[in-house]
């Protein structure tokens, strides 16, 4: 029962209940009747055997409240004065009826209009704390899949369609992480494949109002595979299509859709057009900080030939050890960037004592000593690599304290630099320098096995002897191929 | 009166993806629609096309809803058009507001496509009965 039928059946209950007090008034006894001529007001007829009925009809009851009104029937044998006084008194009676009714039916009429405009009101209010939610998870799109899924969710609850979907197109300004993704919420009824090839075959070149949105069932391909009519939204970056937000299989009593339900999907999109800029601009962020790492690199690579591939092969070894140890993707992801700028500081160290053959004097020594504090300052000013920095200001700390530039010991040397630092001395051993060649694997495994609890953190020690090197070798040898053996050519490019 | 093309209805809504919806569904219901962002564009429409029908937003650029209707009544050519008005529960329009105008109906926002869609086809069905009569 509507709002508004209840109120109208709340209306008849009333009038009937006064009727009824006024009919024994008059000593007439009541039985409801299931129908009224309309028009006739009041009447007062004879029923043979001495009974006489009385009959209100007001001519204007409101549609639904006719079968309400009452037959009133009196056994008492009346006289013509009686009536006559009936007569009056149900004409009078009929009167205040048709006032109340009246009135009744405007209080009824407002009462559903308020009750109306309070689920539209809570559905709008719904609505629009779902945005909120959504919005509020704009700021940290770690995961941008997990977040969407969680977001097109939330829709999917707020909005009464059955199903929600995010077809994203393929293409180049498309963020990696999203191309040609199809997200659903919901029950969708059809094979996902079929329904995201159709989307991007109907749905993947138009823009702006060209596009059609209301997709029904018996003309568009989309909306037979899915079996209902379907409500498409462009989502946009740039003016570009990215992507579709489709709705379908609209639930509740209206089974078309409504203003709201439009206004809020094209908020939707927006949204989710929003939530692309800001993952695109994370990539080009991420991939512009790649480049300035690269930069770095190449420049150390450039200045000593026998570090050349060290950056990268220190970095590999320094995420597998923070892997092996448990330290989540993000922090591995750290862990290896630290460990490819970890020596950029050599770039301040005169280029003669890096490839000087043969040991280096203590005077050169203390210069080369230096480059973890020139690395460090080389980096603290850039934005976003902060992270990096105790990596490479500590990777050359000894667990037992003896090392520099700080002399810091145990777990006071940060954990990047704890690990670079088992890292970068793997690597050292591993490969060619200026002053002696490589060291075979066995001797380098037994250097930090002895280097445990001395130079090296045990823990990481012992994760590092334990590693996998299948992968360090490869690239070691790639190195190795790339340079021919010696560095002279790169030097000289 | 001048001779109004039977099928052609004009929306005037500022909100594209409302304005799109609205037209496609009025399309499905049998009319020819021309729709329009602004009340500039709109008003020149209807004095080109002669609609059987115009609906249009209440709050839009250039010339609102309201204006449109009262510069289509005062201009012969255009006074017997019908106009709906959709508007916001917030705006409280007096019998005074829509007295000069062609305004016939006014459909609150929110609103059901189908109510909307069933509103403007009664009207238009009822106009051209009273035409005829």
């Amino acid at each position: 029962m509507t709002s508004r039928e209840a109120a109208k059946d709340l209306v008849a209950r009333r009038t009937i209940k006064e009727l009824d007090r006024r009919c024994a008034a008059l000593g007439l006894v009541t039985r409801p009747i299931t129908r009224v001529e309309r028009g006739r007001t009041v009447e007062v007829r004879e029923r043979g055997n001495g009974l006489y009925e009385l009959v209100f009809g007001p001519p204007d009851a409101p549609e639904g409240l006719a079968a309400w009104i009452t037959e009133g029937r009196s056994d008492a044998m009346p006289d013509a004065l009686h009536v006559a006084d009936a007569k009056s008194e149900a004409a009078r009676l009929a009167a205040l009826l048709e006032c109340a009714i009246a009135d009744l039916a405007a209080i009824a009429d407002r009462d559903a209009t308020i009750s109306d405009f309070c689920d539209k009101l809570s559905q709008s209010y719904e609505e629009m704390h779902c945005l909120f939610r959504s919005m509020r998870q704009l700021a940290c799109p770690d995961s941008p899949r997990n977040l969407i899924d969680a977001v097109c969710a939330d829709f999917q609850k707020t909005l009464p369609f059955r199903w929600i979907a995010l077809a994203f197109h393929d293409g180049p300004r498309i963020s990696p992480s999203l191309r040609s993704e199809l997200i659903v919420a919901g029950d969708l009824n059809a094979d996902p494949e079929a329904f995201r090839a159709l989307a991007r075959e109907k749905l993947g070149r138009l823009s702006g109002d060209s596009w059609t949105r209301t997709l029904t069932a018996d003309t568009h391909p989309l909306a037979q595979l899915v079996g209902t009519d379907v409500l498409v939204e462009p989502v946009t970056h740039d003016d570009m299509l990215i992507g579709v937000l489709v709705a379908g299989g609209k639930l509740g009593r209206d089974p078309d859709i409504s203003s709201e339900e439009v206004q809020f999907l094209d908020a939707a999109a927006d949204f989710l057009g929003t939530f692309h800029e800001n993952i695109s601009r994370l990539d080009e962020q991420r991939a512009m900080t790649m480049s300035t790492l690269e930069a770095l690199v190449a420049a150390i690579d450039a200045k000593d030939r026998y570090t050349c591939g060290h950056s990268e092969r220190v970095a590999l070894l320094s995420m597998m050890l923070a892997t092996d140890m448990g330290l989540d993707r993000a922090t591995a992801t750290r862990v290896r960037l630290s460990g490819l700028v970890h020596d950029v500081g050599k770039i301040g160290v005169p280029e003669a004592i890096l490839t000087k053959p043969g040991r280096p004097t203590d005077e050169e020594f203390a210069a080369i000593r230096r480059h973890p504090e020139i690395g460090y300052r080389i980096l603290e000013n850039i934005t976003g690599f902060g992270d990096l920095l105790p990596g490479v200001l500590h990777h050359h700390e000894r667990w037992d304290g003896k090392g520099y530039p700080h002399k810091l010991a145990g777990e006071d040397i940060p954990l990047f630099g704890r690990i670079i630092g088992v890292a970068d001395a793997f690597d050292a051993m591993s490969s060619t320098r200026s002053y002696r060649s490589a060291l075979p694997r066995e001797r380098v495994l037994d250097e930090v096995r002895g280097g445990a609890g001395k130079q090296f953190d045990p823990d990481i020690a012992r994760a590092m002897l334990a590693l996998d090197l299948t992968e360090y070798d490869l690239l070691l040898q790639k190195h190795a191929d790339r340079d021919g053996g010696n560095g002279e050519m790169r030097l000289a490019a | 009166m001048a001779r109004r093309n039977a099928t052609t209805l004009i929306v005037v809504e500022d909100e594209p993806a409302i304005r799109t919806i609205v037209a496609e569904k009025l399309r499905q219901a049998g009319f020819d629609v021309e729709s329009f962002a602004d009340g500039e564009a709109g008003l020149r429409a209807v004095r080109e096309l002669a609609p059987c029908a115009v609906v249009t937003d209440y709050e839009m650029p250039l010339l609102d809803g309201l204006s449109l209707a009262r510069a289509m009544r005062a201009d012969a050519a255009t006074a017997h058009i019908p106009v709906i008005l959709l508007t916001a529960r917030g705006h409280r329009l007096s019998h005074n507001d829509i007295k000069d105008t062609s305004i016939r109906t006014v459909v609150m926002k929110p609103f059901s496509m189908r109510e909307l869609v069933g509103t403007v086809t009664e009207l238009v069905g009822s106009e051209t009965d009273a035409e005829a009569a």
